[in-house]
C-alpha cells in the first residue's frame, strides 16, 4: 500500500487496529480449524476402530469364499452326497461368522449389491435378474463380493 | 451478519483438490498440514469417472460402473475426452469409436452426449462426477465444501480448461484454480522446493498415457512439452492376460472359455488378481477348478502358472509403445533423457515393476517413489488448494522435533523424553530419583540426538537442582518436564516434589536445526550403531583388564614372599603396564587382550607357587584365571553420573 499523504496518529492507530483485527480473525479461524480437524480425527478413529473389529475377518472370509465357491462348483458337477455335506457344514461356519449370500435371482437389478456382466435383455422390462455368473456375499451387512448377474 | 463476516465465512471454507480423471477420479484435502485422500462413500480412495442415467436420475462411480454393461447407451464413461471439444475434432471422432453411448453435435458444433434423446454437455456430465466428489468431501469433513482446485492434462487448451471450470461451477464449486496434472504430481513430491529442475511425468492410467516435460524455477512450473497415447492403459494389460489364459486353456482342453459367461467372468477376475500379485511376486498360480465341463461332461480345471517374466513378455509391446511419445516429447523440448533431473510416475499401471525398470532404463535414473500413483495427482491438487487457502503455511507452524530430546541418567545413559518427529507444541514429564544415599542435588543435562550414550548426543544445556533433603537413594522424587512451545523453545523444569523447589532452563531453537544437521545426526546414529558397539566392547575390555590387574595384585600380596624376587618384579611390571593401559584413552580392545594374556603368562609363576602351597594343608584357594566376577561393569572412564534412575513413568 502506498501512502498518499502523511497520516495522523489516529489514522495509524486505526490502521494498526484493523491489522490486529484481521490477525485475530485469521488466528481464530486457524484455531477453529485445528479444533475441527481434531474432532474429525477423533470421530473417524472411533468409526475406523469399530469397523476394524467388525471387519477384521474380511480377508480370511474372502479367501475362504473362493474355496467355498470352488467346492460348490465341484458339487454341481460331481453330484456327490459327501461333498454336499462338507459344503453345507462350511457354509454354516461362514454364516455363523456373519457371511450371507446376496439373494439376486428373480429380483430387480440393483447396482448397490450386483454387477451386470451382460447387456440388458430388451424383453425383460423390469430388469429382473435371470442368471448369476458369480454369487455375491455380504459380511455383517457389508457387500464383500458383488453378485455378477445378467437380466 | 454483516457483509464483512459473510464474506469471511464464504471464503473460509476448506478447499478440496480434485483429480478429475478420464477413467478414475480422486479427491484430497489438506488436514493438519498434510494432504490426505478423502475416501468415497463406498470406502475407496478413488472412484470410476462414470455416470449412469436412469429416468432423469443419475448415479456416479462404482454403482454406475456395475450397471454399465447392462445399460451401455445410458452410461457415460471417459466423458473427459469430449470436454470443450467440437464434434468435428479428430480426437473426438477417434474417442467415439471406443464408447457405447451416443455423442452428437451441440451448440456451436460442440460434442455433447445424448441419452434417451436428451442432450447433456460434457460439462454437465463431469459436474455429476464433481458433485459426488463434493458430497464425499462434505461427509468426510463434516462441513460444506464450496471451493476446489481441479486438475486437467497439461495439453488441455483454453476451451477444455474453461469447460472443466464450468463443470465445477455447475456442481456448486468455485474453481479456485485449474492445475496441470503433471504439476500436481510434482507438487505431491515436493519438487517445487528443490530449486531449478527438469521433470518428466510419466502417467500410465486406466485408459490413457501422458508424458509431460516440466521445468521448475522459483516455484513456477512451466510445461515444456507434452505427448501421449490417448488409448493406452491398464485395460490393455488386462486384456493381454485374459487372452493368454483363454488361449492356453484352449490349447490344453480344446474349449473356448470366452464362450461361457460364467467361466469368462472367473478368468477376468483371475487375470486381474494375477496382475496385482505379479507386482510383488515372481510367479502366481491361476487355479480355477471346475471352470467348465468337457464334451463328455467331465469336469475341466484351469491350472496355470503365470510368471512375472511371461507377463512382461505378454505386455512388452504395450510398454514399448509408451516410449514413442516420450521420445517425441523430449525432442519437442529439445532435450535428451539425461537432461531430466527427476521422473514422477502417475497412474496405477506404473506399479508394474517392468514399467518402472523400463522408465529407469530409458532415463538412466530411478523414478520417484513413495506416493501412491493413483492418488498423487489429487494429493498435489490438495497441496495447491492448501497454498491458496493458507493451510500450507500452517505446515511451518506445525513443526516437529527433528531429533529426540532427553536427559542424562545413571551410568551416562541417555533417557529420551520427547521422541523425534513429535509434533510441537508438546510437553512431557517424568519422575526421577537420586542414585546415591543422601544425595542433595541432581544435575540435569539436556540432550538432543539419537545415540544411546549421553556423551554421544549434543548437550543443549545443563543445570543443577539442589537443596534436596538428604534421604535414602531412590526416595526423593524429582519431576522433570520438557516443554516445547510452537516457536521451538524448549523449557526444561526440574522440581523436587517434596519441597516444591524448582529450577529451569530455557533453550532457544531446539528444533531449529538445518536439514543437513538433522540428517547428519540421524546418519550418525545409524552409522555409529557399530561404533557404539565397539565402544562398549572397549569399555568391557578395560573393565576386564582392571579386574585382572586387581586380582593378580591381590595374589602377589598373598604369595609374593614365596616368589623369587626376579619373578615378582616381572609380574609387578606387567600388572602396572596393564593398569596403565586400561586408563589410556586411545587403547584398543586387541591391545588390552594382548596385555591381559601377557600378564597371565608371567603370573603363571604365582600358579606354581600356589600349587606348592596347596600341598600344605592351610593354603587358600585361588582363582587361576584371575578373572573377577565382581568387577563393577558400570565403572567406566567417565565419572559416575550423579543423576538418579527412573522410578516412575
Amino acid at each position: 500500500m502506498k501512502k498518499q499523504k502523511p497520516q495522523s496518529p489516529v489514522d495509524s492507530l486505526q490502521e494498526r487496529i484493523a491489522e490486529l483485527e484481521s490477525q485475530v480473525e485469521m488466528l481464530t479461524e486457524r484455531e477453529r480449524r485445528a479444533q475441527a480437524d481434531y474432532a474429525n480425527v477423533l470421530r473417524r478413529t472411533k468409526e475406523e476402530r469399530s469397523n476394524l473389529v467388525k471387519f477384521a475377518t474380511i480377508d480370511i472370509v474372502t479367501d475362504l469364499l473362493e474355496s467355498f465357491e470352488h467346492l460348490s462348483l465341484a458339487a454341481e458337477q460331481l453330484q456327490d452326497a459327501g461333498l454336499t455335506m462338507i459344503i453345507s457344514r462350511l457354509w454354516q461356519t461362514l454364516n455363523s461368522h456373519g457371511v450371507e449370500e446376496i439373494e439376486v435371482l428373480g429380483k430387480p437389478f440393483d447396482p448397490t449389491t450386483m454387477e451386470a456382466v451382460a447387456p440388458a435383455d430388451e424383453a425383460n422390462k423390469d430388469a429382473v435378474v435371470t442368471k448369476v455368473v458369480r454369487r455375491g456375499y455380504s459380511l455383517n451387512g457389508k457387500v464383500i463380493q458383488f453378485a455378477k448377474v445378467s437380466t | 451478519m454483516t457483509d464483512k463476516t459473510k464474506k469471511t465465512t464464504e471464503k473460509s471454507g476448506r478447499i478440496i483438490g480434485i483429480d478429475l480423471g478420464t477413467t478414475n477420479s480422486a479427491v484430497a484435502v489438506m488436514e493438519g498440514g498434510i494432504a490426505k485422500i478423502i475416501p468415497t462413500a463406498e470406502g475407496r480412495n478413488t472412484f470410476p469417472s462414470i455416470v449412469a442415467f436412469k429416468k432423469g436420475d443419475s448415479s456416479v462411480g462404482d454403482i454406475a460402473k456395475r450397471q454399465m454393461v447392462m445399460n451401455p447407451t445410458t452410461t457415460v464413461n471417459s466423458v473427459k475426452r469430449f470436454m470443450g471439444r467440437k464434434l468435428s475434432n479428430k480426437a473426438v471422432k477417434e474417442a467415439i469409436k471406443h464408447i457405447s453411448y451416443e455423442v452428437v453435435e451441440g451448440k456451436d458444433g460442440m460434442a455433447v452426449v445424448s441419452i434417451d434423446g436428451k442432450k447433456y454437455t460434457p460439462q454437465e456430465v463431469s459436474a455429476k462426477i464433481l458433485s459426488k466428489a463434493k458430497a464425499d468431501a462434505e461427509a468426510y469433513l463434516g462441513s460444506e465444501v464450496t471451493r476446489a482446485v481441479i486438475t486437467v492434462p497439461a495439453y488441455f487448451d483454453d476451451s477444455q480448461r474453461q469447460a472443466t471450470k464450468q463443470a465445477g461451477e455447475i456442481a456448486g464449486l468455485t474453481v479456485e484454480r485449474i492445475v496441470n496434472e503433471p504439476t500436481a504430481a510434482a507438487l505431491a513430491y515436493g519438487l517445487d522446493k528443490k530449486g531449478n529442475q527438469t521433470i518428466a511425468v510419466y502417467d500410465l492410467g486406466g485408459g490413457t498415457f501422458d508424458i509431460s516435460i516440466l521445468e521448475i524455477g522459483d516455484g513456477v512450473f512451466e510445461v515444456k512439452s507434452t505427448n501421449g497415447d490417448t488409448f493406452l492403459g491398464g485395460d490393455d494389460f488386462d486384456h493381454k492376460i485374459i487372452e493368454w489364459i483363454i488361449a492356453e486353456f484352449k490349447k490344453e482342453n480344446g474349449k473356448d472359455l470366452s464362450k461361457d459367461p460364467q467361466a469368462l467372468q472367473r478368468v477376468k477376475d483371475a487375470a486381474e488378481k494375477a496382475k496385482i500379485e505379479l507386482s510383488s511376486a515372481q510367479s502366481t498360480d491361476i487355479n480355477q477348478p471346475f471352470i467348465t465341463q468337457g464334451d463328455e461332461s467331465q469336469p475341466l480345471h484351469l491350472t496355470l502358472t503365470l510368471t512375472r517374466s511371461k507377463l512382461e513378455e505378454l505386455v512388452d509391446d504395450l510398454i514399448q509403445k509408451s516410449f514413442e511419445p516420450v521420445k517425441k516429447a523430449l525432442s519437442d523440448a529439445k532435450m535428451k533423457p539425461s537432461d531430466i533431473d527427476d521422473i514422477v510416475l502417475v497412474g496405477g499401471m506404473t506399479r508394474m515393476p517392468k514399467v518402472v525398470s523400463e522408465v529407469q532404463k530409458f532415463f538412466g535414473k530411478e523414478p520417484k517413489k513413495g506416493v501412491n500413483p493413483d492418488e498423487v495427482v489429487a494429493l498435489g491438487a490438495a497441496i495447491q488448494a492448501g497454498v491458496i487457502g493458507g493451510d500450507v503455511s500452517d505446515v511451518v507452524l506445525l513443526d516437529v522435533t527433528p531429533l529426540t530430546l532427553g536427559l542424562e541418567t545413571l551410568g551416562g545413559v541417555r533417557t529420551a523424553l520427547i521422541e523425534r518427529n513429535t509434533t510441537i507444541p508438546t510437553s512431557k514429564s517424568q519422575v526421577f530419583s537420586t542414585a546415591a544415599d543422601n544425595q542433595t542435588q541432581v544435575e540435569i543435562n539436556v540432550l538432543q540426538g539419537e545415540r544411546e550414550m549421553a556423551a554421544d548426543n549434543k548437550s543443549l544445556g545443563r543445570f543443577v537442582l539442589d537443596g534436596i533433603p538428604p534421604a535414602m537413594r531412590g526416595t526423593p522424587q524429582v519431576e522433570v518436564t520438557f516443554d516445547i512451545d510452537s516457536n521451538g523453545i524448549l523449557n526444561v523444569t526440574a522440581k523436587d516434589k517434596n519441597t516444591n523447589k524448582e529450577q529451569k532452563i530455557s533453550i532457544q531453537n531446539s528444533t531449529n536445526l538445518s536439514d543437513e544437521e538433522v540428517e547428519k545426526m540421524k546418519a550418525d546414529a545409524e552409522q555409529h550403531a557399530d561404533e557404539d558397539k565397539t565402544k562398549r566392547e572397549l569399555i568391557e575390555a578395560k573393565n576386564q583388564a582392571r579386574g585382572v590387574a586387581f586380582e593378580i595384585e591381590k595374589q602377589i600380596k598373598e604369595y609374593g614372599d614365596k616368589l623369587e624376587a626376579k619373578d615378582k618384579e616381572e609380574i609387578e611390571t606387567d600388572v602396572l603396564k596393564l593398569k596403565e593401559l586400561a586408563e589410556k584413552d586411545d587403547v584398543t580392545k586387541e591391545e588390552l587382550e594382548k596385555a591381559v594374556e601377557a600378564t597371565f603368562k608371567s603370573a603363571q609363576k604365582i600358579g606354581e607357587v600356589m600349587q606348592k602351597a596347596q600341598a600344605e594343608p592351610s593354603a587358600p584357594d585361588a582363582d587361576k584365571d584371575g578373572k573377577s566376577d565382581d568387577t563393577d561393569s558400570k565403572s567406566s572412564d567417565k565419572p559416575e553420573a550423579e543423576e538418579g534412575e527412573v522410578v516412575n513413568e
